[in-house]
């Protein structure tokens, strides 16, 4: 696996270094993890192509019961006809090394804490670039949205993980509060656009902005 | 009835359900068994399809008719599953000799400490279903495609408890032979065959080409009838929509092989119909059949790894309080941590399994093993020998295991032998019997023998296998009772050759009251495996002993070509040569310096050598406290971030871990003064590594903290404080939707505990937010939380 900057970047941001403060420990440290977490994780992803059904202010998806009243999907989809689901995994694995390290050595954890949450958003990265890449003339792809994110429920990812099946073929299950375990998986929304989108993650976009707590710390939500 | 013909001859179960009702109209997230009620006569008709295909075992329309599904909708479980059954006895009408499997999925919920769902939830959940399932009438219970062994055994147990019907179990497993869980095919089948199911098997995930080497590991493990239901082949996405890949002739074709292979039960799972039942049945049924073979080996699991006594078995010692101080002393404080770093360094040192003893006159014992074995088989993956002169302790433990351990101890008492064998049988574990009884230990090895053998008798005649006994001689101390070593030794061999069960031996008691044990340990070790000792109860990180077995395994043959210990060896001189070529620089770093850079060896080293000059308090007040203000300012300032404060922190951990051993009573009660602060993520958020790091900088500013964990209802916030006289709190939430949880939880604790002060932090935590939840402080990282809580002392 190539890690590329944007990883390495990110990883310093999670475990809490600010931009260029890094030391070349650190960074070796970063680049061992990942190179750990790769023998590590059993990565897995699954998506499903949806024709879109919309109704009123609702959004739906097609040969499914899933319905969802959400401004955000509403307004990321207006120039789409389908939309896909999408989950993706790292695997109990990663959980159980995250938990060990912790009980070992607390940096450790917290490297690959942060290591993995940034290589469970690179595979969705990668899939989306795949699609890119086969997708027709004149179509795009929008920018991912999990539910929590903006006004889309997190009490829906009960819903997505039963239109994948997500249980039987990657093995995600969720806690009785709609939290994902293994914990560094994703579920995520993304839409087949007749136009070009802009698929920056900034606040702008976001229906939350004049509450979001991330934002008052002058942070940002992983968006 | 089903156990009349089960194992005599080939049997067929039916095809997919799930992937037929998709074909004929069901939406993606909408409820399968809803057809039950809504259009019946469909799931009659997959059914008569099946019947009609030939299928033994048609499978109700049941996999998630649990009360978590159904509770968003208007049905019940017990009438989901009544009026599922009542379909499938209607299709069956004019069928002779065709039977009704109640067909129970997994529950879709996680179980702690991983998850958020109880063991005895789970159960319930399960035990609702059978309940259901044997009063409408169904003739076997099918628990099918579980990735996890835990949930899986729970609902085992309510089925075993609930009804008498025969229990049928596959689990799914992906190419590398584990599933999703991590649980390994020989975890299954030794954990299924010890609870007594009637089958087992594999069902899902795959075809039945991918499946082949997992089947054959099943055919070679397992002693009871095999079960295979593979999928139409691996699923390909066309226009949307799941195809899967392979026909209904080639389908039958790969289980013709497994038949050949002499799995018992066919079948089939996602992608398949009648067709493909019809041409397993029609490719299968002129075949030959063999009934399975009975496999004498003796094992023992945890959820991810088997360990067979086939060769020498170390098990820990280290997990047991007699003469620990400091084990006695984590006991006492709840510190689960001690435990896991214990059950780790074994695991480290090359132990195959863990003695667990949790055994103290002050604590609540069976609460404390229960939490032990759950903990620790969250983070190692040895199997794990439940020890313990409490009877409900060890019933409770072994319930709630994951896998199938060991139960030490039972004894040819009659009380013993009475109260202990039957948890042995009900929860499908091995058991250790030790030669005493009545009478004390006998001294003559023939009079050792003899308990054994009461033992031995005693558990087969209420169905423990005699694989699944072990005997342990006794070993006494030979200071005391020299003339007895060797009956002990000759009882091993005695015991060995007579009953032809393994033997344990708690090696290291011979020792006891002689200078330089090691010597003596290793030594009665080497003669004890001369005997026939299989699995030596020691200390893991003896390296006497770890060579002796070595040693022994070269001169016994079982290290083919001595390639262990070859490796073993060369390995531990390129170790020696190490400390001469590590960096001198580094070496000199005085204590301060190595817990300001980070460095947890040097800062080890360093307070060894200051402990031959001073005192350990004085360590800590002039060296260790001055270090980490230093750190914490660094910190403060912005010039360090927190990968290094978690260092320094590590560093320090370090240095308290050496002090304390050196520590004299005195100095250990004036150090062991310390505030208190417990920290607890709120009840339904699992994400805790902030609150870890929380921990590990708060007990190095020397606060005691009690960590009551993730997921923490606040019943056990308000318990933790009132039994340890707590005054700070510290409450973590990672999610928007935990932190009224948080709320909650402040709310109740004011209430029980006013005197209480309450700090909060987490990722989606800010000072408003601190002031909504009604804290009385918020604090931005671990260091400001250290602060408030040195202010607040």
């Amino acid at each position: 696996m190539e890690i590329t900057r944007q990883m390495m970047r990110e990883a310093l941001r999670y475990i809490g270094i600010p931009l260029n403060q890094e030391n070349e420990e650190i960074v070796s440290k970063v680049d061992a993890t990942y190179k750990f977490l790769e023998k590590l994780a059993s990565p897995k992803l699954i998506s499903k192509e949806f024709m879109l059904i919309r109704q009123e202010n609702k959004i739906g998806f097609e040969g499914t019961t899933l319905m969802l009243e959400s401004k955000d999907l509403y307004k990321l989809f207006m120039h789409c006809e389908k939309v896909y689901i999408l989950a993706a995994t790292l695997g109990q694995e990663v959980d159980r090394q995250i938990r060990l390290k912790q009980k070992l050595d607390m940096l450790d954890a917290l490297v690959l804490d942060a290591c993995a949450s940034v290589w469970v958003d690179k595979l969705c990265d990668e899939w989306e670039q795949d699609r890119i890449e086969s997708l027709g003339e004149g179509q795009f792809l929008t920018k991912r949205f999990s539910p929590g994110y903006g006004d889309v429920p997190l009490a829906c990812q009960g819903d997505l993980l039963a239109i994948l099946n997500a249980g039987r073929h990657i093995g995600l299950s969720l806690t009785k509060t709609q939290m994902l375990l293994p914990t560094k998986s994703i579920t995520a929304f993304i839409g087949i656009s007749n136009q070009k989108e802009k698929r920056e993650k900034t606040c702008s976009t976001c229906s939350l902005v004049r509450s979001c707590i991330y934002r008052r710390r002058g942070e940002k939500c992983g968006l | 009835m089903v156990y009349d013909i089960l194992g005599k001859k080939r049997l067929y179960l039916d095809g997919g359900m799930g992937t037929v009702l998709q074909s004929k109209g069901v939406k993606l997230g909408e409820l399968p068994e809803s057809y039950n009620y809504t259009r019946p006569e469909v799931i009659e008709e997959i059914h008569r399809e099946y019947l009609e295909a030939g299928a033994d075992f048609i499978t109700t329309n049941t996999f998630g008719a649990n009360r978590y599904k159904l509770n968003k909708t208007p049905y019940t479980v017990e009438g989901m599953i009544e009026k599922a059954v009542e379909i499938a006895k209607e299709a069956r009408k004019g069928y002779k000799n065709r039977y009704i499997a109640l067909d129970i999925g997994s529950s879709g919920k996680v179980l702690e400490p991983i998850g958020d769902t109880s063991f005895e939830e789970i159960y319930d959940i399960f035990k609702e279903q059978v309940v259901a399932g044997a009063k409408a009438g169904c003739d076997v219970i099918l628990f099918e495609t579980f990735t996890d062994l835990y949930e899986l055994k729970a609902g085992v147990l309510a089925a075993k408890e609930n009804c008498d019907l025969p229990i049928f179990c596959t689990m799914s497993f992906e190419e590398n032979g584990r599933t999703f869980f991590g649980t390994s095919v020989e975890s299954m089948i030794l954990t299924l065959e010890a609870l007594g199911v009637a089958a087992v098997g594999v069902n899902c995930s795959l075809g039945p080409k991918e499946l082949k080497p997992i089947v054959q590991q099943i055919v070679e493990k397992a002693s009871i009838p095999i079960l295979v239901q593979p999928n139409a082949g691996l699923p390909v996405i066309k226009d949307g929509q799941v195809h899967y890949n392979v026909s209904p002739k080639e389908f039958a074709r790969y289980m013709k092989e497994f038949a050949e292979m002499g799995v018992s039960l066919l079948g089939g799972c996602c992608g398949t119909d009648y067709a493909y039942i019809r041409e397993t049945i029609e490719a299968t049924c002129n075949e030959p059949y063999s009934e399975p073979t009975y496999k004498e080996v003796t094992g023992v699991c945890s959820h991810g790894k088997a360990v067979y006594f086939d060769d020498v078995r170390i098990i820990g010692e280290r997990l047991n309080p007699t003469g620990k101080k400091l084990l006695q002393q984590a006991l006492r404080n709840d510190d689960m941590d001690y435990i896991l770093k214990e059950a780790i360094g074994q695991e480290k040192q090359g132990a195959h399994l863990l003695d667990v003893n949790m055994g103290l006159p002050d604590i609540d014992e069976v609460a404390m093993l229960k939490k032990a074995v759950t903990e620790i088989q969250s983070m190692v993956k040895l199997p794990l020998q439940i020890d313990s002169s409490n009877v409900q302790a060890l019933e409770e433990a072994t319930r709630i295991y994951n896998g199938k351990p060991i139960i030490n101890s039972v004894n040819g008492k009659k009380e013993s032998l009475e109260a202990i064998l039957p948890i042995a049988k009900k929860y499908g574990a091995c058991i250790l019997g030790l030669t005493l009884d009545e009478r004390g230990i006998p001294e003559s090895a023939e009079e050792r023998l003899e308990v054994a053998r009461r033992i031995v008798t005693a558990a087969r005649e209420i169905g423990i296998p005699k694989k699944d006994i072990l005997i342990d001689c006794l070993v006494v101390t030979a200071s005391a009772q020299q003339d007895l070593v060797l009956e002990t030794l000759r009882a091993v061999r005695l015991v060995k050759e007579e009953l032809g069960v393994k033997t344990v031996l708690g090696v290291s008691n011979v020792s006891f009251g002689l200078p330089n044990r090691p010597i003596i340990n290793k030594t009665m070790l080497a003669m004890a495996l001369m005997q026939g000792l299989d699995a030596p109860i020691m200390n893991p990180g003896d390296t006497g002993m770890l060579e002796t077995i070595s040693a022994y395994r070269v001169l016994t043959g079982k290290d083919k070509d001595s390639k262990a210990y070859i490796t073993q060896n060369t390995q531990m001189n390129e170790l020696a040569i190490l400390p001469n070529g590590a960096n001198p620089e580094v070496e000199k770093l005085d204590l301060k310096q190595a817990i300001i850079v980070g460095l947890k060896e040097e800062a080890k080293k360093a307070t060894t050598s200051k402990l031959k000059e001073r005192k350990a308090l004085e360590i800590v007040e002039e060296e260790i406290v001055p270090a980490l203000n230093q750190v914490g300012t660094l910190y403060e300032e912005q010039t360090i971030f927190l990968p290094q404060l978690i260092k320094s922190a590590e560093a320090a951990k370090k240095a308290f871990e050496v002090l304390q051993q050196a520590m004299t009573k005195e100095e250990s009660s004036i150090h062991a003064q310390k505030p208190k602060v417990a920290l607890a993520t709120v009840y339904g958020d699992i994400h805790d590594i902030g609150k870890n790091i929380v921990k590990v900088i708060m007990e190095n500013y020397h606060f005691e903290v009690y960590d009551l964990g993730k997921d923490v209802p606040s019943e056990k916030v308000i318990e933790a404080v009132k039994k340890h006289d707590i005054r700070i709190v510290g409450l973590s939430a990672l999610m928007t939707t935990t932190v009224g949880s948080m709320k909650e939880t402040i709310a109740a604790l004011k209430v029980a505990c006013p005197e209480v002060k309450v700090i909060v932090g987490g990722a989606v935590l800010t000072p408003d937010l601190a002031e909504f939840v009604e804290a009385d402080y918020y604090a931005k990282d671990a260091m400001e939380s250290v602060r408030i809580a040195e202010k607040l002392c």
